[in-house]
């Protein structure tokens, strides 16, 4: 096309880009009341650096892995709270552990926690986690997260939305300041 | 010390070694320890006689004379010694002497638990007298002044050396033994013709003698003199393409006589080389000088490519050997290509630091071969990847082999390190004024040094981090302990012995540098090499100072209590023995890039196990790496003799009449030429 054409298009033409009070409008106000509790807690606890996050599947059904990457996505997005996912427990702050711990895991499971430095939280996600849920006492799991490593704070759902996720670590956060 | 306790010294020296020799062939099992203590002692009084000779005043030491001075009367006492051969030591024979001696001491020490050890493989009672007789004619060499006494000592070197790799009696060290004597008969009958056309037939007489005749010598017989000298001293020596027998023999002999070839038996040849060109020709032609930095340059690129790639302990070390001959024949060429040119600082700097870097390469090389003997006697196999994890075994000694590896591998503060960094800095400094032609060569000879230094490192590197790093690949490496003091005591020794050398460098290229090397046309200033941009002690003393400094800060400021130890974060998943790097892998990169020249085949093969189905397999993966020298060069020149040896072999027809009547032809011929 012409370079006049071009112009026309860039300048003149249609937007493709969303209006900016798409994003600048809060959406869910209980969502950014929490994140912005959790971010002055850790601006407080930390010194304004960030919470490092490591997630272990100990033998979930996935759903709350789901709300876990939901965390992450432009919605949501924690990382302006100061939180962020890392991959190895030596980096870690909190474990985010989802799941029954099944038999298999459990050796992954216990390895994680002792590599992950300490203070270390550790956060049960979901009914299965905390509880053992409809798996308990199957024989292919161990139980619970708290029959292998030492749980802080429990979040029960199936699967826990990620507002509850956020509060879960509020929680999690305020209870280490004490 | 006067003249005669060094002489008298001297003379026990050697007779203690041939004493011990003799002692060794006592059937009473106390023989093998008294014959490697008298060894070790003679040995102790051999070293303080060179390291006194070669650091002291311009003493010569004449061991007749010493000990018979001349009388009042005016004559003088010699011994009735056979043919007149004299025998005596001057600086530079002091050096190798001395070499020699602190080796021999450590290594005759390592031999009484070693031989112990092995009781059951070798006949005790003659490794100990042919290791005698093998340092015996080492000694013998370094103090002949004569041609004839020279090549017998010579001759006995290669003999015993010949019978100590045979030693353990298995095919592989019988098929190596004879592979060694051939090539080192043909080179001690080169040196022989050699020294014969040099010195115009005259083998019973002094060295002396060379001097007077070459240079009435025509052109012609003057360059074949050369090129057999350069063929049977550097094919003793390990020069590529006459090294095949090293990484053959060296493998097969016994630890500490492998330790001693390799050491000490290499420099006897840099030794005879050195003493022929420097101290008896007036001068070479430039063809010679540059076939020795040629070969010098490709003996140390192949030693080091087939060091990296060897999975073999002791053969890697072999090649490492060939690789630092070569850096040394390298030096010695740069060195009289400069006297040549006219660059007279870096002639001496390069010959010194050629001198240099032999000292320290026997003593690195001698640990080496002590701790790999050590370390095969624990887990019972010499391949690399059947060792591991002996670093929190064996941790002393694993931290003396780490020093010895470092110095191997040419690193600061040590001795080989301060050698190449002479030679590299005398000729960056004698590139600016240089020839045209010496230029180009420096040039390439500055960057085939520094790929040889580089992949040196990386074949250390492996060596000592698939021996002793990670966990144990078998059961024997897991179930090793400290060795014996026996053991351990000379490889201690000779790491400090390697530490102290390099890091009072300038000190020792200073005694060297003192020594007269001056040849007929290199000029006869003699310039100290020590300094110029080496300060190896106060370097050492500056890190190490700021090291233990920050080690105690961190100790008093950290919060010790919070450290907790852990393993390796392992992903969940445990690991074993078999996610570990082998020394195969490792070596990989080095083998992909020089391929066109190494030609590694992976052969495959495939043998069923069920006669019907033939895709249930069991499958064999080999990797060879080819040979070069040995299938291009070598298997022709045996298959060609084989098949003349056939052909003359058809003359045996078995009837005797034929053979009277070829006797009657060679009698008619005979008879017509003479006549």
């Amino acid at each position: 096309m012409t370079l006049i054409r071009l112009l026309n298009l860039l300048f003149f033409g249609p937007k493709v880009t969303a209006p900016q009070k798409n994003f600048t409008e809060v959406k869910d106000v209980d969502f950014e009341a929490v994140g912005q509790d959790v971010k002055s807690v850790i601006q407080k606890l930390y010194g304004g650096r960030s919470l490092r996050i490591r997630a272990v599947d100990a033998g979930s059904s996935n759903a709350e892995e789901i709300e876990l990457t939901a965390l992450n996505n432009a919605y949501y997005d924690i990382d302006r709270f100061g939180l962020s996912f890392v991959a190895s427990p030596r980096h870690a702050d909190i474990l985010f552990v989802t799941g029954p711990v099944t038999r298999n895991l459990e050796r992954a499971l216990r390895t994680t926690y002792e590599a992950a430095p300490q203070p270390c939280l550790v956060v049960a996600i979901g009914d299965g986690a905390c509880t053992g849920g409809i798996w308990k006492d199957s024989y292919a799991v161990v139980g619970p997260v708290e029959a292998v490593i030492p749980v802080h704070v429990r979040i029960p759902g199936d699967p826990p939305s990620p507002t509850a996720i956020l509060r879960g670590v509020l929680h999690a956060l305020q209870s280490a300041r004490t | 010390m006067s003249l005669t306790t060094l002489a008298i010294a001297l003379v026990i020296s050697v007779v203690g070694t041939f004493a011990a020799g003799l002692v060794a062939l006592w059937p009473d099992p106390r023989a093998h320890r008294a014959s490697n203590i008298i060894l070790a002692v003679s040995a102790a009084f051999g070293a303080v006689v060179g390291i006194y000779v070669a650091t002291g005043s311009n003493v010569s030491l004449i061991v007749p004379e010493a000990l018979y001075p001349v009388a009042a009367d005016g004559s003088a006492h010699a011994w009735p010694m056979f043919y007149g051969m004299v025998f005596g030591l001057d600086r530079f024979s002091a050096i190798f002497f001395s070499i020699l001696s602190v080796v021999t001491v450590l290594v005759a020490v390592y031999a009484i638990p070693y031989l112990e050890h092995y009781a059951a493989s070798y006949n005790v009672r003659s490794v100990n007298a042919l290791t005698a007789l093998f340092i015996f004619g080492m000694q013998g060499v370094l103090l002949s002044t004569n041609i004839f006494g020279f090549m017998t000592f010579w001759e006995i070197i290669s003999i015993a050396s010949f019978f100590l790799v045979l030693a353990d009696g298995t095919e592989a060290s019988r098929k190596a033994g004879f592979l060694y004597l051939i090539i080192t008969h043909i080179g001690a009958g080169a040196i022989m013709s050699g020294l014969f056309l040099l010195s115009g037939g005259a083998l019973l007489s002094d060295f002396s003698v060379i001097a007077l005749v070459t240079p009435e010598l025509p052109e012609v017989t003057f360059s074949i003199a050369l090129g057999l000298l350069l063929f049977g001293f550097g094919s003793k020596a390990g020069l590529v393409p006459f090294h095949v027998w090293l990484p053959e023999a060296h493998p097969q002999a016994p630890t500490h006589v492998s330790a001693l070839m390799s050491g000490v038996m290499l420099k006897i040849a840099v030794y005879g080389f050195l003493r022929v060109l420097l101290f008896m020709l007036p001068g070479v032609p430039m063809w010679f000088v540059l076939t020795i930095v040629v070969l010098g340059v490709i003996s140390a690129i192949v030693g080091v490519l087939y060091a990296v790639l060897e999975r073999d302990i002791k053969r890697l070390l072999a090649y490492s050997s060939i690789e630092n001959l070569g850096l040394i024949f390298t030096m010695i060429g740069v060195g009289l290509l400069a006297g040549q040119e006219g660059s007279v600082d870096l002639t001496q700097a390069a010959l010194y630091a050629a001198l240099f870097l032999a000292a320290s390469h026997a003593i690195f090389k001698t640990g080496l071969f002590l701790s790999s003997g050590v370390i095969i006697a624990a887990v019972h196999s010499r391949r690399l990847e059947a060792m591991g994890g002996l670093a929190q075994r064996m941790p002393m000694f694993s931290v003396a082999v780490c020093v010895l590896a470092l110095s191997a591998a040419a690193m600061p503060p040590f001795a080989p390190f301060m050698a190449e960094w002479t030679f590299l800095q005398a000729v960056v400094g004698a590139l600016t004024e240089a020839t045209p032609m010496l230029k180009v060569a420096l040039v390439v000879i500055l960057a085939a040094v520094g790929f040889v230094a580089g992949l040196a490192l990386f074949a250390m590197v492996k060596m000592f981090a698939i021996a002793f790093l990670a966990k144990p690949r078998t059961d024997e490496a897991a179930a090793a302990v400290e060795p014996k003091p026996g053991f351990l005591i000379p490889i201690v020794v000779l790491a400090f012995i390697s530490l102290i050398l390099g890091l009072f460098s300038p000190l020792v290229l200073n005694k060297i540098g003192a020594v007269d090397l001056a040849p007929a046309d290199l000029g006869t200033q003699v310039i100290s090499t020590g300094g110029g941009g080496l300060a190896p002690l106060s370097l050492f003393l500056v890190i190490a100072g700021i090291s233990l400094a920050l080690f105690l800060l961190r100790r008093l400021l950290s919060d010790v209590k919070f450290e907790r130890s852990y393993q390796t974060w392992d992903c969940g998943q445990p690991t074993t023995p078999r996610m570990e790097y082998t020394a195969t892998a490792f070596s990989a990169p080095i083998r992909f890039f020089f391929r066109f020249f190494l030609r590694a085949q992976k052969v495959v093969t495939a043998t069923p196990l069920t006669p019907n189905n033939p895709w249930v397999a069991s499958r064999t993966m080999s990797l060879l790496v080819s040979q070069v020298w040995y299938d291009r060069l070598y298997a022709p020149i045996g298959s060609g003799v084989t098949r003349l040896a056939g052909l003359v072999g058809r003359l045996q027809n078995g009837s005797i009449q034929f053979y009277i009547s070829l006797i009657l032809l060679a009698l008619l011929v005979t008879l017509i030429v003479a006549l």
